[in-house]
């Protein structure tokens, strides 16, 4: 195999010691909410440029890839996805570290983190030029359709309580809209403030909904944080175990990242979001998913994961970034003098198969990088007294809320979301729905009104909407996704108490 | 709290929802066609699903279903200080509210261990608070330098310094 | 630790000195370079060749940095805010900062930015995939005359300068196509590889970063740009059409004007390195050269030539 030429240049001592710096400084800045992997390429770029270019772009890669995973500590940890793409994993990380079984929640994060960083490597070195077709193959209406499919997690997460789920969807979903439209260039929804015409931005909303309102009730009382674990250590073997049987899980989690990952314009939030709910549809026991389910957190990260790889499969066979970070890494490659597009792989494929080889070297120190700071960062978290976690975590909303884009006005939105969030979260509107309608609202509105510009141009509107077959697809899947939980639901409700609905779905806990 | 209203807070919430909805709705009407479709649409099913909700929970309540309604799955630990929850929201607004007079690194060292006293619920001795003082400045400081020197990021400079 | 160490110390002492106009040489320190985008744009990329020969010639760091926001105005809007003591530059963008004033309140006027020099611009180009039906620009507008609104040109959103292209060449054409637009640059040129649209307006930039997978039948400049020496302008196919993305470097209002000038000297030479020139190039940027003093006639020039399309593209002016 002519490739593995490659992986010996690859495997010099400057490149591992290289991937290796990268991937912890990615998991810091990762775990860190505001700090993005974006962020983190776009400062290195200028000192690759001494190295050369293979060298170079192994930082980067390892890097992002660091980045994305660390984002799940946060989110575990503080209930504060570090990075859009690790929003699910707070839906079952927070719950498992909160009774005690956060290790293992980290541990189980950095398996799944692996595989999927592997599984996401591998399509991009083998299955690139056929994958990035499908990319192409997605139009407006597949994207308002995927969008809609994440929506339909809506339905799952607030099982007795759906108006509630509807009714917070739609907020978020509003709170997408504010600012200047990209389609019509209206602005709207600013009440004509203009810290609000540059929209709310994603990462500010996860901060303060997600973030705020568990410091609020944490000075509250004076119970500990995260219920101290009885017992230490990496809980490796339990999670080895867990992951084993998850093994189907994971792969099917770590396709959906890698596929959903090539559409730009997707990117890792979308992908594993629509992950969990194919896990949770897909699983034996869908009640226990939001409430501390180790499947949650695996389908979460392997998806988040594979998206790096899956990613860079349009930003190097067709010169389209797959995500923001790509377009600084294909930014960077230019600025280095490589000429990108379609001719790269054939004509730069040295470079290009040092870089593959680069990443899963880096997903592979992901491993024992992972598990030593996630553990490290766990008992932080566990032994830091109230009064000074409680402000750290607070001055950390303040800077990364601030770094999204060098601006206050990101600041004072997440903290005024943060508050109307736990004033909400208190009449029993939950903050997940919200953040769902946010992440995926411009998706799904640029969508549907893309789609149907093109279809009155086409003069086929409907067929626009319901006549391609991914299209189609989708929606079948999302129609599965969204009544399997309320049926199976309505079944298992029947089967234990005819009464009451809203108290024992709380019950059931 | 032996309440007659079946979830009186989600209801109250819902009716403000309506209100939201119909502003926005309207404000909807000022804009093109391409920009309204969504907003209208949504806001509408934004005053929809709340008056539904207010209409299940009337009815509940006429059945005799009172008091408050479960809270979601992810729903915070009750109970605690309220007044210590006021402090820390007061504390996080005047943090912010500070960066652009004083400056962000100074606003930040107000902000910290205001919220630090406010977090703080034992009784210490001096040494622990010393202790709790070093460590915060020292996480206050590393992460200015990490902004200012390693990310590059332009921290706001107050109008006072 | 050294900008840490002069914050702690008051920039006062530092712009004073500025102010009372002693003669030093610029730049005698590091200079920030703010980019309103994310980093990976056009914008970046340029300012990215830029940095290297910057520092080069003047010995001082250029330090880039990113305030994206509403398309650049959260930046602008804020611009005159910042210290005033020309190290603290900003990248500036026609036609934003003519089109978005005149659409809506956005925190700030085109007066308010002070441009002290437009380095380059990127012309606008009409793409089409490398398997599409049209071969030339006349393909297309025969086509496009003969199926009213049937032709989808796929854009970076409402009101850029992917828009005001469409919107001129329709008007210079005589023709109605439908234009969509898109998130920006990536999204849309998915849309055109994956055939979802017809066409797209994008820029010569684009072009070159998709290869042979797009063809070029058209570019807005005044001649043939040097990385697509086969491709028409469209003066030659008879549309008066010259225009793009213009990129340019901005100061606070309250920079002194001896230090304005300095600015555009240090871009000035830069823009005159042979090397930086051949980079630029290859990207399929096309330098051009517009110092301090000449800044006024090309913003008239411009805004001029916005005005006619703004209210083809329904903005109506609001002052």
């Amino acid at each position: 195999m002519d490739k593995l030429i490659y992986l010996g240049e690859a495997l010099t001592l400057t490149n591992l010691m290289l991937a290796f710096c990268g991937v912890a400084a990615g998991i810091v800045i990762g775990a860190l909410p505001g700090l993005s992997a974006t962020m983190a390429v776009a400062v290195l770029v200028p000192f690759t440029f001494a190295m050369d270019p293979a060298s170079g772009l192994i930082v980067l890669g390892a890097i992002y890839n660091g980045a994305i995973y660390g984002g799940s500590y946060s989110a575990i940890l503080v209930n504060t996805p570090g990075t859009p793409s690790a929003i699910a994993t707070t839906f079952d990380g927070f719950p498992m570290a909160r009774r005690g079984d956060g290790a293992l929640a980290v541990s189980l994060a950095t398996l799944a983190s692996v595989v999927g960083g592997l599984v996401g490597a591998l399509m991009l070195m083998f299955l690139a030029p056929p994958l990035a077709q499908v990319a192409l193959a997605f139009g407006p209406p597949e994207y308002f359709w995927l969008a809609v499919f994440g929506l339909t997690l809506i339905s799952a997460l607030s099982v007795g309580n759906l108006l509630k789920g509807m009714i917070g969807a739609c907020l978020g979903l509003i709170l997408s809209m504010v600012g200047v439209a990209v389609i019509g260039a209206d602005v709207r929804f600013t009440m004509g403030s203009q810290t609000l015409i540059g929209g709310i931005d994603i990462v500010a909303g996860l901060i303060g909904l997600y973030c705020i309102p568990v410091l609020i009730d944490l000075v509250a009382t004076r119970d500990p944080h995260l219920k101290v674990a009885t017992n230490s250590g990496f809980r490796l073997a339990e999670s080895l175990a867990i992951a084993s049987r998850q093994k189907f899980n994971m792969v099917r989690s770590a396709v959906i990242g890698t596929v959903v990952g090539i559409l730009p314009g997707a990117g890792g939030s979308v992908a594993s979001l629509v992950s969990y709910a194919e896990a949770r549809r897909a699983s034996k026991t869908p009640e226990n998913f939001g409430k501390g389910e180790p499947g949650g957190i695996i389908a979460t990260e392997a998806a988040n994961n594979a998206t790096v790889g899956g990613g860079f499969i349009p930003t190097l066979v067709l010169g389209i970034p797959g995500t923001p970070p790509d377009a600084v890494i294909l930014g960077a490659l230019f600025v280095q003098g490589i000429k990108t597009g379609p001719g790269l792989f054939s004509e730069q494929g040295g470079i290009v198969y040092t870089f593959i080889f680069g990443l899963l070297i880096g997903t592979i120190l992901m491993l024992p990088v992972g598990l030593m700071v996630g553990r490290y960062a766990y008992k932080s978290i566990i032994a830091i007294p109230k009064a000074a976690l409680v402000p750290t975590i607070a001055f950390m909303t303040v800077v990364g809320s601030f770094a999204i884009h060098n601006n206050l006005h990101d600041t004072a939105v997440m903290l005024a979301l943060g508050i109307v969030g736990w004033v909400l979260n208190r009449a029993g509107y939950a903050p997940s729905p919200i953040v769902l309608g946010l992440v995926l609202g411009q998706i799904a509105e640029q969508g549907f009104v893309q789609s149907y510009l093109i279809g009155n141009a086409q003069g086929n509107v409907l067929g626009m909407f319901f006549g391609r077959p991914i299209s189609l697809a989708i929606v079948a899947f999302a129609v599965i996704a969204l009544f399997y939980p309320i049926v199976s639901g309505a079944i298992s409700k029947r089967r234990i108490s005819p009464t009451n609905a809203t108290v024992e779905s709380r019950s059931a806990k | 709290m032996q309440s007659r209203f079946h979830d009186p807070a989600g209801t109250f919430v819902a009716s403000l929802f309506v209100i939201l909805g119909i502003a926005l709705a309207l404000e909807t009407r000022g804009m093109t066609a391409m920009g309204s479709v969504f907003p209208t649409t949504i806001s509408i099913a934004l005053i929809v699903f709340s008056a539904v909700l207010i209409l299940r929970n009337l009815v509940l309540t006429l059945r005799g279903r009172g008091g408050s309604e479960a809270q979601s799955d992810e729903a915070p630990a009750t109970g605690g200080s309220n007044a210590r929850r006021a402090f820390f929201v007061g504390a996080m607004i005047a943090w912010i509210a500070l960066i652009p007079v004083i400056g962000f690194l100074l606003a930040s060292i107000a902000g910290y261990f205001a919220v630090m006293v406010v977090a703080m619920h034992e009784r210490m001795s001096l040494k622990q608070i010393a202790l709790l003082i070093v460590l915060g400045v020292a996480i206050l400081a590393g992460f200015y330098l990490l902004m200012t020197e390693v990310l590059l990021i332009p921290m706001p400079r107050g109008h006072l310094f | 630790m050294k900008s840490l160490f002069r914050g702690a110390l008051l920039g006062a002492g530092l712009s004073l000195a500025a102010v009372a106009g002693i003669a030093q040489e610029y730049p005698s320190k590091q200079v920030n370079y703010i980019i309103p985008f994310n980093a990976g744009g056009e914008s970046d990329i340029a300012a990215r060749l830029q940095q290297p020969v910057f520092e080069r010639l003047t010995g001082q760091n250029m330090v880039i940095q990113y305030m994206a926001g509403a398309g650049g105005a959260q930046a602008w809007s804020q611009l005159n805010g910042m210290e005033a003591d020309g190290y603290t530059v900003m990248g500036t963008n026609l036609p934003h900062i003519i089109l978005q004033p005149m659409a809506q309140d956005v925190g700030y006027t085109t007066d308010d930015i002070s441009n002290v020099y437009f380095f380059q611009y990127t012309p606008d180009a009409l793409l089409v995939p490398a398997d599409s039906q049209f071969q030339t620009l006349e393909d297309f507008v025969t086509y496009a005359t003969e199926n009213p609104g049937a032709v989808t040109v796929a854009g970076s959103a409402t009101n850029s300068a992917n828009h005001v292209a469409t919107v001129r060449l329709n008007e210079l054409a005589g023709i109605n196509t439908t234009y969509i637009p898109f998130s920006g640059t990536a999204p849309t040129m998915t849309a055109l590889l994956g055939n979802q649209v017809q066409a797209a307006f994008s820029y010569t930039t684009a072009a070159i970063q998709q290869g042979d997978a797009v063809r070029v039948l058209a570019v807005a400049a005044d001649e043939r740009v040097p990385s697509f020496p086969d491709v028409p302008t469209f003066g030659e196919a008879g549309y008066d059409m010259v225009g793009g993305a213009y990129r340019g470097v901005g100061v606070p209002s309250a920079t002194p004007e001896e230090v304005r000038t300095q600015i555009s000297d240090a871009l000035d030479a830069v823009n005159k390195d042979p090397e930086f020139i051949q980079k630029m190039e290859d990207g399929g940027f096309v330098v051009i050269d517009v110092p301090y003093s000449e800044v006024p006639s090309f913003m008239d020039e411009r805004r001029a030539e916005y005005e006619n399309v703004a209210p083809l593209m329904g903005i109506e002016s609001t002052n």
